[in-house]
């Protein structure tokens, strides 16, 4: 019991602190993956926590570790705006629909799913050409993410078209209704991997200056 | 004669949830049951798509379309994905 009332209770939040704020910025990467899941604000957590972590742990701290963690806080809720506005733009700007939106995130979670056995597999099979099969993996991954969102977005897309279509025109042909269809899947499916691209670009920069403030509080 | 729009959007809108089960690592064997599954939003697109052009009042073929792609595109991935997991992962 005394050994319990002697410990420091600040040194030891500080650590879980720090080890939160790890986690969270694994979590923020691997979140960012999916359009659903919350990456940006996972990340942004990371360089808050791992800082109160220093600080707490009375490790020092300069003025421009705060700046640091401040800056990518700051640009954390920047990137979570954008993603939460971007299908609501993507959908204004390329006339899209709801269907089609949801519809590309289908494709993409079965896309990732997909290029994830892939990858493991082509590695797992053939162990004398681990390179190259990682190499083919990695490149049938790569056209199924871009493949994924376009095809889910235009099945959505044609998926609600008869509710659009305006009383007493003509029905379009099946090869106009096709372009119309991949026109939106192509924008949705743009929209949706930029998105994806910035928050993962975001998610490591976080996760980058998480560790460099770790890092800093340990060293100086 | 009934329209097929709802049973297709809605056989294609649970195969599609299946698929993307059926895609988790260690599940492939899921596949077994949804790539067959994959056969009924396309059967009713198909069905629905030639009787939109034959009959007298026009429909949209749209929804009809939507089931033939979705349901190819949901069977090809779910039997590549099959190949790939050797039919149990």
């Amino acid at each position: 019991m005394e050994g319990l009332l002697s410990l420091d209770w600040i040194a030891t939040l500080g650590v879980v602190m720090i080890v939160i704020g790890l986690i969270s910025a694994a979590a923020g990467i691997i979140c960012s993956l999916l359009p659903v899941l919350p990456g940006p604000p996972l990340s942004a957590l990371a360089p808050l926590l791992v800082q109160g972590g220093v600080y707490a742990l009375k490790l020092p701290t300069a003025t421009w570790t705060w700046v640091l963690m401040i800056g990518a806080l700051a640009i954390g809720l920047v990137v979570t705006i954008i993603d939460a506005v971007a299908p609501l733009l993507g959908k204004r700007l390329g006339r899209t629909s709801r269907a089609s939106m949801v519809g590309s995130y289908y494709g993409l979670g079965i896309a990732l799913l997909f290029s994830l056995q892939l990858g493991g597999c082509s590695t797992a099979h053939s162990l004398a050409t681990v390179g190259l099969s990682v190499v083919a993996g990695t490149l049938g991954g790569a056209v199924l993410l871009l493949f994924g969102p376009l095809a889910g977005g235009m099945v959505g897309e044609l998926s609600t078209m008869d509710s659009r279509q305006a009383e007493g025109r003509p029905i379009p042909t099946v090869g106009q209704i096709l372009e119309r269809a991949a026109r939106a899947g192509l924008a949705q499916a743009v929209g949706l991997l930029l998105t994806t691209a910035a928050k993962l670009v975001y998610g490591a920069v976080a996760a980058a200056v998480a560790i460099a403030l770790l890092v800093v509080g340990l060293v100086s | 004669m009934s329209s097929l729009v709802q049973p297709t959007r809605l056989t294609l809108l649970a195969t599609a949830n299946l698929a993307l089960v059926a895609m988790v690592p260690c599940l492939g064997w899921l596949n077994w049951a949804v790539a067959p599954l994959c056969l009924v939003p396309t059967i009713f697109g198909l069905v629905g798509l030639v009787q939109s052009q034959s009959a007298p009042q026009p429909q949209h073929p749209g929804p009809y379309l939507a089931g033939l792609l979705g349901g190819i595109l949901l069977g090809v991935t779910c039997v590549a994905r099959l190949g790939f997991g050797l039919g149990v992962l």
